[in-house]
């Protein structure tokens, strides 16, 4: 058998009324953003540092070629396969040793490809993921 | 005032204020990752922390990573590693840090009968990746057989603080092994410092610290070291390993710092009984650990191996750990859970 739940009548000032209608709709905006900027598509963005300065922020959603300038040249490569896969690789650097063209590419969030001699990180962020950290 | 009534139920009161307090809490939670990196040991290091109040900490460990790195490297002058490679075959004192990393150091020499050895100094001064030796002639094969020598962790003398190489020839490079020890120094000081949760990153070193708040384990992906030249390799990852509370997740692999040249790939992972890049089997070799200086110095030595030797040491040692082939073979080794991923 259903339990009766028991109503009971509060009195609420007018005031009191559209103050708790304005937090919850305030709170439900704060929510939804706070939510989209964690659900991002395909990657989420290139982040490019270049001595701990931000550059750029590039979306994963469109190939294309970044090139960075500084003490040396870096070439990144945002690529797409027809099957919309997305990975990020450095095309070319003027750097000695280029370990950052050696790199593998990247194509998960908190993946990132650096490059030491130009103090360069390229970090794809932004996508909620599961995954901590990266063993390398 | 004029009041007036609405009808409402308890319940519903309840599940309003406790959807508003959620809604407006999503978006900082209180445990939004604080990352903190600099350039040192010759990567890209980070330190991870979960709450405000520790910001201060993962800088302080990352000062702690920079007088480390200052210590062990063979390019810093007032350096301890600089002090013995300098001192012409005469005794050095060094610190108490640099003294127990030798010891390890040495023990792994030991262990792999010189499959690693830190007194590898001359020839990887020879095999220079941070240079563009790409470009350049590689080393000479006599210029390598003239260092080879040189090379006997046996030559190595500590005693207490007092360090003397028996050969002035010799040069150490504690390159293979620093990095790990000084990741476990900075969990030590994360966790004296009362930071319960934390991730260390020393290029692709892995070192979690404590529990993770939400009850789950940590996942550390293992990154596919094939990814960058198989055409047919589609996945970036080979797997996913979830380890508990503080744990070392390391890796040694030939394709970091590499190049190939008339079909040829050098890379960075020098055999000291060849003075050459390892012949080997292994592509990487991840192994987790309790202290990151031996999942260094057991990635090392493993990939230096090969897959037979190499598998036969992890499974006798109990030791979990991940192999890749350069044919793309996966061997897992000490009961290790690997989760295969789709990405």
């Amino acid at each position: 058998m259903r339990k009766a739940v028991k109503e009971m009548r509060i009195p609420i000032k007018k005031a009191d009324a559209i103050l708790i209608a304005v937090l919850l709709a305030v709170s439900a905006a704060g929510g939804i953003v706070a939510a989209r900027a964690g659900s991002f598509e395909s990657g989420a963005n290139l982040r490019i540092t270049v001595g701990g300065e931000l550059r750029g922020v590039y979306p994963l959603t469109e190939a294309r070629e970044i090139l960075v300038n500084a003490n040396y040249e870096n070439r990144i490569v945002i690529e797409k396969s027809e099957a919309g896969k997305v990975r990020v690789y450095m095309r070319s650097a003027t750097c000695p040793g280029k370990d950052c063209v050696h790199h593998a590419p990247i194509a998960l969030n908190g993946q990132s490809i650096i490059c030491l001699p130009n103090r360069l990180t390229a970090e794809i962020a932004g996508e909620e993921s599961d995954i901590d950290a990266f063993a390398y | 005032m004029k009041k007036f009534c609405i009808g409402i139920k308890k319940t519903t009161i309840v599940i309003l204020f406790s959807a508003a307090f959620l809604m407006s809490s999503c978006g900082d939670s209180g445990n939004e990752p604080i990352r903190k990196s600099e350039f040192l040991l010759d990567t890209l290091c980070s330190v991870t922390v979960f709450s405000k109040e520790d910001e201060k900490f993962a800088e302080g460990a990352l000062d702690l990573c920079a007088r480390y790195d200052a210590l062990f490297a063979r390019s810093s002058r007032d350096g301890d590693v600089s002090k013995i490679n300098e001192a012409g075959g005469r005794e050095t004192t060094v610190t108490d840090d640099t003294a127990a990393l030798l010891e390890t150091a040495l023990r792994y020499g030991a262990l792999s009968d010189g499959a690693f050895d830190i007194t590898i100094g001359r020839i990887s001064s020879l095999w220079d990746f941070s240079s563009d030796l790409e470009a350049r002639d590689l080393p000479s094969a006599s210029d390598i057989e003239a260092a080879l020598p040189s090379v006997n962790y046996r030559n190595v003398e500590l005693l207490g603080n007092r360090v003397r190489l028996k050969d002035p020839a010799t040069r150490l490079d504690l390159g293979g092994i620093a990095k790990g020890f000084i990741a476990d120094k900075m969990a030590s000081y994360l966790a004296e410092n009362g930071v319960s949760e934390a991730l260390i990153d020393l290029g692709g070193n892995i070192v979690t610290v404590g529990e993770k708040s939400d009850g789950g384990s940590w996942r550390v992906g293992v990154k596919n070291p094939l990814f960058a030249v198989s055409e047919d390799s589609t996945s970036s990852l080979i797997g996913v390993i979830e380890v508990e509370g503080t744990k070392s997740v390391g890796t040694s692999g030939v394709y970091e710092r590499s190049f190939v040249r008339d079909g040829t790939r050098y890379h960075h992972i020098l055999d000291p009984k060849t003075g050459f890049p390892a012949r080997t089997d292994l592509v990487g070799v991840t192994v987790v650990t309790e202290r990151s200086v031996d999942g260094e110095g057991i990635s090392t030595m493993c990939v230096i191996f090969g897959s037979a030797r190499a598998q036969e040491y992890l499974e006798q040692n109990g030791i979990p750990a991940v192999l890749v082939k350069e044919d793309g073979t996966v061997i897992t080794t000490g009961g290790i859970d690997c989760a295969m991923t789709e990405e």
